[in-house]
């Protein structure tokens, strides 16, 4: 992809959607390569290690609207958003949609050739202020939020799932994951705020590494936040510990089929990063919490496992006894 | 001890884009119509007559550099002369004004060069030129096969409003106005019994792109110009989509291109720009541009349309 950098005076915006596949099994890399195949004539782009990851060719969609402003300000940008999906493990599908606000030195709008020889950037046509352009986006329930990054990433998922390679066919229902981000200049800057609808918003600026790299940071974030969502959701569905264990069972199941072997920390960041990922985990006790819930299915089926024996040896005994 | 640095490369299946040479110009000799090619040898050397002084002109100031020329035969909406009568009946007639054409192109390679279609690989490659208020809530119609500057001519008719009052006329604006609008629709291409019909400003647009060379089809180049070893054949298909005619020629593919045309032909150049102003270059290949150009110290815009120049000229 044309990769979104912040440069003096620049700050990047974006949203990410995460989901499963929709998909009855995990989908091979192959599998994986056709169904990203969002820019035909373009190439995708995979790994098989240390889990099998394939990112997408970056389709384009041009705007002219206002970009976003916490205090409300109408500054109208122009130019390109760019999309890329990504499929993670086979299973996990994530799409981010983002762009690179600049000022822009004209004032007004250039014809449309110039804009699409700077994919990914939209330029702002009057005196924006990138921070509070930065808090609008990130930071901000209000405000102004502009440029539709999340529509346009869900019109990009959207259309990976209706892919005819994949058989409609969700192996777990889980809410979709919903990030909104920004990457600013300046100071070390992470600021995390999550929104009644559940949506997640961060502010971050770590000198030294440009958009590129920090998206690689806040997808991963992203996959493990949702990851650990969706298990504490089924778990809360099977009623562990006090449905029947027929029914803890059809929930567990495929969590522990389809979900719980994805859970693999700062797996494709870089490794100057981990650290950042590593403080965000201590605050926000991602790993503490995940590891106590795959304590908890473990227990759970352990348990169940030895009342469902108990039981069966007490039906066998009932059966052989005197009669 | 010290822990040696990791250098983490994400993805170890990296991208393969193939390179292609390139001139610093290609200079397109004319583009003419069936119909002008039906008209016989005297009418073919009057016309390379009247390009000559351009053609010219154009390397005088190229001298010292790479230019390689071409000419685009239009077998695609009508295939009346056969290339074992045409292609020596150009060459002598280019010959005969002093002028050598390198290349020789099929328009119908531009639909179908043999398993890919550069028209469709394009088609894909189409960002449209938004009206104000696009905030990527819906996406841009892209079935419509119409490509436009401005807002309001091809403006989708609403059904539900046919029996309300009728709406006061609203002039159409061009998005990127300053004071006054030059509204322009384009159509791509039309639908028939035989398939899709390309228009001839979609196809003279990928032939920019194609001289260009920024297409690809999964890293490899779309078109390589090949030689022709004996007589020409008689059916247009079985020549390769670009034949090299000349013994020693510069790369078909270039930095820049510049088209000399006749001014019946500016319209559809008009629709060739506006075109080429929606297209957005696979990055892989931009970059590549970008590096080739730098190493050779050659100047290329960063906008695809501003590397394609016109020349408009009838008789001198």
């Amino acid at each position: 992809m044309s990769s979104p950098t912040t440069s003096e005076g620049a700050l990047a915006i974006g949203e990410i959607r995460t989901g499963f596949v929709r998909h009855s099994t995990e989908v091979s890399l192959e599998e994986a390569s056709a169904v990203l195949r969002l820019v035909p004539g373009e190439q995708v782009r995979h790994a098989g290690r240390p889990r099998a990851y394939a990112v997408s060719p970056a389709p384009l969609t041009g705007v002219d609207c206002a970009v976003p402003s916490a205090r409300g300000r109408r500054v109208q940008g122009v130019g390109t958003v760019t999309s890329r999906a990504t499929i993670t493990g086979g299973r996990v599908l994530q799409v981010c949609s983002s762009a690179t606000l600049v000022r822009s030195r004209a004032g007004y709008r250039l014809p449309w050739s110039h804009y699409l020889g700077r994919p990914g950037v939209v330029e702002c046509l009057g005196r924006v202020d990138l921070r509070d352009a930065a808090a609008g986006f990130a930071e901000a329930e209000g405000g102004t939020r502009g440029i539709a990054l999340g529509s346009i990433a869900e019109q990009v998922m959207d259309r990976v799932q209706g892919s005819p390679l994949l058989d409609g066919r969700l192996p777990l229902r889980a809410p979709r994951g919903s990030w909104r981000w920004a990457v600013e200049d300046g100071e070390p800057l992470f600021r995390f705020t999550v929104l009644r609808d559940g949506t997640r918003l961060v502010r971050l600026a770590v000198p030294g590494h440009g958009a590129a790299d920090l998206l690689d940071l806040v997808e991963d974030l992203a996959l493990h936040d949702w990851l650990l969502g969706t298990v504490e959701t089924i778990l809360g569905r099977a009623g562990l510990g006090s449905a029947p264990p027929d029914r803890t069972l059809r929930h567990v199941g495929p969590l522990v089929g389809h979900v719980l072997h994805h859970w693999m920390p700062a797996a494709r960041i870089r490794p100057e990063l981990v650290p950042l990922w590593d403080a965000v985990d201590r605050v926000h006790g991602l790993t503490r919490q995940w590891d106590a819930l795959v304590a908890r299915v473990r227990d759970q089926l352990a348990l169940d496992t030895v009342a469902m024996l108990a039981g069966a040896a007490a039906r066998r005994d009932g059966a052989a006894g005197p009669g | 001890m010290t822990v040696p640095e990791l250098d983490a490369k994400a993805l170890t299946d990296r991208i393969r884009v193939e390179r292609v040479p390139r001139s610093h110009l290609s200079l397109e000799l004319g583009h003419l119509y069936m119909e002008d090619l039906l008209a016989g040898p005297d009418a073919l050397r009057r016309y390379f007559a009247g390009i000559a002084p351009w053609a010219e002109f154009v390397r005088s100031r190229h001298a010292a550099r790479r230019v390689s020329t071409c000419f685009m035969v239009d077998e695609y909406f009508s295939a009346v002369r056969k290339p074992a009568d045409l292609i020596p009946e150009l060459v002598e007639a280019a010959a005969a004004a002093g002028l050598t054409i390198d290349y020789l192109a099929r328009e119908s390679a531009c639909a179908d060069a043999g398993g890919v279609s550069p028209a469709e690989l394009v088609l894909e490659r189409v960002t449209p030129d938004p009206p104000p208020g696009t905030d990527g809530t819906r996406p841009p119609a892209r079935a419509s096969g119409w490509l436009t500057n401005s807002e309001g001519m091809a403006r989708p008719h609403r059904p539900s409003e046919a029996m309300a009052a009728p709406r006061r006329w609203e002039p159409p604006r061009q998005n990127d106005v300053r004071l006054h609008s030059i509204c322009l629709d384009v159509q791509l291409w039309s639908e028939t019994d035989g398939g899709r019909l390309w228009s001839c400003a979609f196809l003279s647009a990928v032939w920019q792109l194609l001289r260009l060379g920024v297409l690809r089809d999964e890293g490899r180049a779309v078109v390589v110009p090949e030689r022709w070893d004996g007589p020409y054949p008689a059916e247009w298909g079985d020549l390769p989509p670009v034949v090299r005619l000349a013994e020693r020629a510069h790369p078909f593919t270039a930095y820049r291109t510049m088209t000399l045309l006749e001014t019946r032909f500016a319209d559809v150049e008009a629709a060739v720009r506006l075109i080429l102003g929606q297209v957005a270059v696979d990055p892989v290949v931009r970059a590549q541009v970008a590096e080739q150009a730098s190493r050779e110290g050659v100047d290329v815009p960063d906008e695809l349309v501003r590397r394609v120049a016109h020349v408009f000229t009838d008789d001198l």
